[in-house]
């Protein structure tokens, strides 16, 4: 069955439900540049003493994806002066991330313990929480703390183990021979040349068993990332370094980024050789190894050491992705990602970003239907400061192509808890649940009265958007044009002001960016620029003005005294869109005088074709006319089937007894595949009967042709 | 002679470093005005209450870091290390070495203002100020002289940069500093609270799992021993 998924469907079945989607929609709409969903994590009850906020992590629990954990540089372990103890925070949030909490839930794991130094935060398949953190007593020790008790209570720390950087994976696939087994790659600096190394423990990190995985004969090792496939087995990424390659600012180093991987749960790392394989081929690459990424003469800068690669496998199919930095032609350090197809043996390699600006800090996530998301950030320094662009880009072509969003720009000069040096950390990150990518970035806070660093959540769908019904092209000019001789555009001043208006009964999704005709001069097409996506409840109006998209677009001042173009609005819903042109007379000085004219255009509208998408459909699958079925032992078996014709993502299924409910994750399902599931029966449910309700997709993740047929009763006779 | 990692002043880079002698010299800020110090440190020190039971004896043996040259000294609760990062541990040896035949050479009269600053000082301390080779984490990977002794009660812990000001007013300057290190760990911001000319600093740290408390007296040596002795 083929199925138009309209961008209301999209929000009513994005798991959070869309009256709370369309709030934070237009929360954040206003705020920043960005098309996905920001949310500050933080406000001003939750950080009253302005942390800096930074290195931040995210996990989100595949089971609940409204359960999402963050971990940032917002507070530290320790003991008062009372010696009663201070635990380090968890963000955490229960509504898919539109409001979070504070917990300190992270103990001093060891006794004269300061900390945290690096972390990592992940859920495993039963949606136990685990936090790789680095501690500092007399040396550095890593500790992964593990859910022990209820969600916000005090987690327990494990053993100690390792030493710089630790990262943290788990094995979340039932069927992997790996399952639930936890590894925590680092960096061993108490060798000659530092080492790769990776932990892994079978028990949440109560005891880890260390094994050296880099290749670090010839180079030192550095950033070493993790992914697991659901088949279980292991990849990490690490860079060896070969020599400072520039001076700073912007210091490059020649480096190879070898992809390692293990067959054996982590207790060897040579299944692709005693290297590795170079995902970029024999070649080096030149990657940033700095302490000053920016522009120091233009403000605050960042380091990035360790900032230049990252690496994830595609849930369904186990492709190998990885995204890396290397300055190509363009003189620029720029993201490049490379995919595997045949478990690391080989690679083939495509640019992220666009050769026109220093591009660094990737991290890349693969959603359950492929599209790969890359979060990371360019910097700006054309205008009088350093503009720092947290971006994030997805391919629905294995990486071919790709689709670029800035989420946030950024002068850190005027925000105090932002130190020059280290302005978000070493890295950030995004993850991906079902066809949803989840990410934190530490980022300018939204609404604080102080502005500051802040831990940024967003999220952005996976799904290609459907090919919009409706456009709209308005003419804008904005600016002052002094010289009397220009024949392009007469002498004067010129404002444009743009009103949209939602005629609909539905709220109403839609894209605008802007598409420059001048500059460039004459016969050249000028660039496009995202400005925003809005969201407009019925008989709403907004306006994009001339003022919007030079605080948006140009913040340092547009690029030429006066700009045109179009301003082009792609919507699902038919919109009123209007556009008011003004204009003002110079003086013989050139200075802005009297009011001289204005013209009020309705803009047309544009139909254009809807394209279609296949879709799954998950059922609770009937046995003999009924779903009574136990198993020797009690356990009432369920069968789950995607009987539609796309693939669906990770959910769960529950189970409500008349005695209690049991909730089961439930793998990702092909077209036409189905799992049996096994629920525990509560004690008391014969009675003498025991009845039950079946609901598959029970968080509502899934976006399924059918969502009428999820449920289904049954009883087992006593 | 390798490069060394060296702290990272907020909006400048680099610092000069001293590579002949395979150590870094920290910051070199200029030296405070005499009068001024002479004046200040004392009160400084007189007035911030935030000081122990061995304090005194350290202060005393302040001029045996003058003698080795070392430019600042950080005043933890229960240990004093040297600003001087040294890239190895023999190169920092070697500088122990020369502050424990320091600590043995006649001590300078204390100026009259700053005689109840020392009282109760012991002639010998060795004991008490046993010298060392240490790490200086979570700062940097470096290896740092120090006195280091369980049993020393120097500074007070968690004491509220609110309770200093209480006491002496607010400082002369604020400065954000951070750390850098050699490693991929998180950099330890310092923020600086200068007194008596930048002779003595109180410092906090992001590190601290008490914000906004001093984490660390900071101590210009040359400047704080001219006004002592």
């Amino acid at each position: 069955m083929k199925t138009h998924l309209s961008f209301k469907q999209i929000a009513l079945r994005s798991g959070i439900g869309f009256v709370v989607v369309a709030a934070f929609f237009l929360a954040s709409s206003n705020k920043t540049d960005a098309i996905a969903t920001l949310v500050d994590i933080a406000n001003d009850a939750t950080d009253p003493l302005n942390m800096a906020d930074t290195e931040p992590s995210i996990a989100v629990n595949p089971t609940n994806p409204l359960e999402i954990a963050v971990v940032a540089f917002s507070g530290n372990w320790g003991t008062s002066a009372s010696g009663a103890p201070i635990g380090a925070p968890v963000w955490r949030s229960n509504d898919g991330g539109a409001t979070w909490s504070k917990v300190n839930q992270i103990p001093q794991p060891v006794a004269n313990s300061s900390g945290p130094g690096d972390q990592k935060i992940s859920f495993n398949a039963g949606s136990t929480l685990l936090v790789a953190e680095l501690g500092v007593t007399f040396s550095i020790q890593d500790f992964v703390f593990r859910q022990t008790g209820p969600p916000n209570a005090a987690l327990t720390p494990g053993a100690a183990y390792g030493d710089d950087q630790p990262h943290l994976d788990v094995d979340k696939a039932g069927a992997s021979p790996c399952f639930n087994r936890l590894y925590s790659p680092w960096l061993n600096f108490s060798v000659g040349n530092p080492r790769s190394t990776v932990s892994n423990s079978i028990n949440n990190g109560v005891a880890m068993a260390n094994v050296g995985a880099g290749d670090n004969s010839a180079f030192p090792n550095r950033t070493t990332r993790i992914a697991v496939a659901p088949n279980g087995k292991i990849y990490i990424i690490y860079k060896t370094r070969e020599g400072i390659a520039s001076a700073e600012p912007n210091q490059m180093e020649n480096a190879h980024f070898r992809v390692m991987r293990s067959d054996d749960c982590g207790a060897t790392w040579g299944a692709l050789g005693p290297s590795g394989v170079s995902v970029h081929g024999a070649a080096q690459v030149q990657t940033f190894f700095t302490n000053q990424f920016g522009n120091p003469a233009k403000g605050k800068f960042a380091r990035a050491r360790s900032s230049d690669a990252w690496i994830a496998v595609d849930p369904g199919d186990g492709d190998v992705f990885t995204v890396f930095v290397d300055r190509d032609a363009s003189g620029f350090g720029q993201v490049f990602a490379a995919r595997s197809t045949d478990q690391g043996a080989t690679w083939t390699v495509n640019r992220v970003t666009d050769g026109t600006h220093h591009s660094a800090y990737p991290e890349v996530a693969v959603a359950q239907n492929g599209t790969i998301g890359v979060l990371y950030i360019d910097f700006d320094d054309s205008g009088p400061g350093t503009i720092f662009r947290h971006r994030f880009a997805r391919s629905f072509d294995n990486g071919l192509t790709w689709t670029d969003q800035i989420l946030q720009s950024m002068d850190p000069a005027p925000l105090t808890n932002a130190s020059s040096g280290f302005l978000w950390g070493d890295y950030e990150g995004v993850t991906a649940v079902g066809n949803t990518f989840f990410g934190v970035f530490t980022g300018e806070s939204i609404g604080r009265q102080n502005r500051q660093l802040d831990p940024i959540f967003f999220k952005e769908t996976a799904e290609q958007p459907t090919e919009t019904q409706f456009s709209y092209a308005a003419k804008i000019v904005c600016g002052l044009q002094r010289d009397p001789k220009d024949m392009r555009l007469a002498r004067g001043f010129y404002a444009t002001t743009i009103n949209i208006h939602n005629p609909g009964d539905d709220a109403a999704k839609f894209f605008k960016k802007l598409a420059l005709s001048f500059p460039p001069e004459e016969q050249k097409p000028g660039k496009i620029f995202r400005i925003s996506e809005d969201t407009l409840k019925p008989d709403e109006a907004l306006k994009v003005d001339c003022n919007d998209i030079r605080r948006r677009l140009f913040p340092n001042g547009f690029p030429t005294p006066y700009i045109e173009g179009f301003v082009v609005i792609e919507s699902a819903q038919s919109l009123d869109v209007t556009a008011v042109y003004s204009t003002a007379a110079l003086d013989k000085d050139g200075n802005v005088t009297t009011h001289s004219g204005i013209d009020v255009e309705q803009i047309n509208e544009r139909k254009r074709k809807e394209t279609t998408r296949e879709l799954p459909d998950l059922i609770p699958v009937p046995v003999n006319g009924g779903f009574c079925r136990l198993t020797p032992d009690g356990k009432l078996i369920v069968t789950v089937k995607n009987q539609g014709a796309g693939p669906a993502g990770p959910s769960t299924t529950q189970v409500s007894f008349n005695s209690g409910s049991v909730s089961l994750p439930t793998p990702a399902l092909a077209p036409g595949a189905s799992i049996d599931l096994f629920f525990q029966v509560p004690a008391g449910c014969f009675r003498p009967d025991c009845g039950f309700r079946i609901t598959v997709d029970a968080a509502s993740v899934v976006i399924e042709t059918n969502e009428a047929n999820n449920v289904a009763s049954g009883s087992c006779l006593g | 002679m390798q490069r060394i990692s060296i702290v990272v002043l907020i909006m400048i880079c680099l610092s000069t470093a001293d590579y002949s002698r395979g150590v870094k010299a920290p910051n070199k800020e200029a030296t405070p005005e005499p009068m001024t110090i002479q004046t200040n440190v004392t009160q400084v020190l007189s007035k911030a209450g935030v000081f122990r039971r061995d304090f005194p004896t350290a202060l005393a043996f302040l001029e045996s870091w003058n003698r080795i040259n070392e430019p600042k000294i950080h005043i933890f609760p229960d240990r004093v290390v040297g600003s001087t990062q040294y890239r190895t541990r023999e190169e920092a040896q070697r500088a122990a070495a020369r502050l424990t035949e320091a600590m043995r050479a006649a001590r300078s009269r204390p100026k009259a203002e700053a005689a109840d600053l020392l009282r109760g000082a012991p002639a010998q301390a060795e004991a008490l100020l046993k010298v060392d080779v240490i790490k200086l984490l979570p700062d940097d990977d470096s290896f740092h002289v120090a006195w280091i002794n369980p049993s020393l009660q120097l500074l007070t812990p968690n004491v509220s940069l609110a309770t200093i000001q209480e006491r002496l007013g607010p400082p002369e300057r604020s400065t954000p500093e951070l750390v850098q290190n050699d490693t991929e760990r998180r950099p330890v911001v310092l923020t600086l609270h200068s007194y008596a000319g930048g002779s003595i600093v109180f410092a906090e740290s992001d590190w601290s799992p008490v914000p906004r408390t001093v984490d660390r007296v900071i101590i210009d040596v040359r400047s704080t021993t001219a006004a002592l002795f």
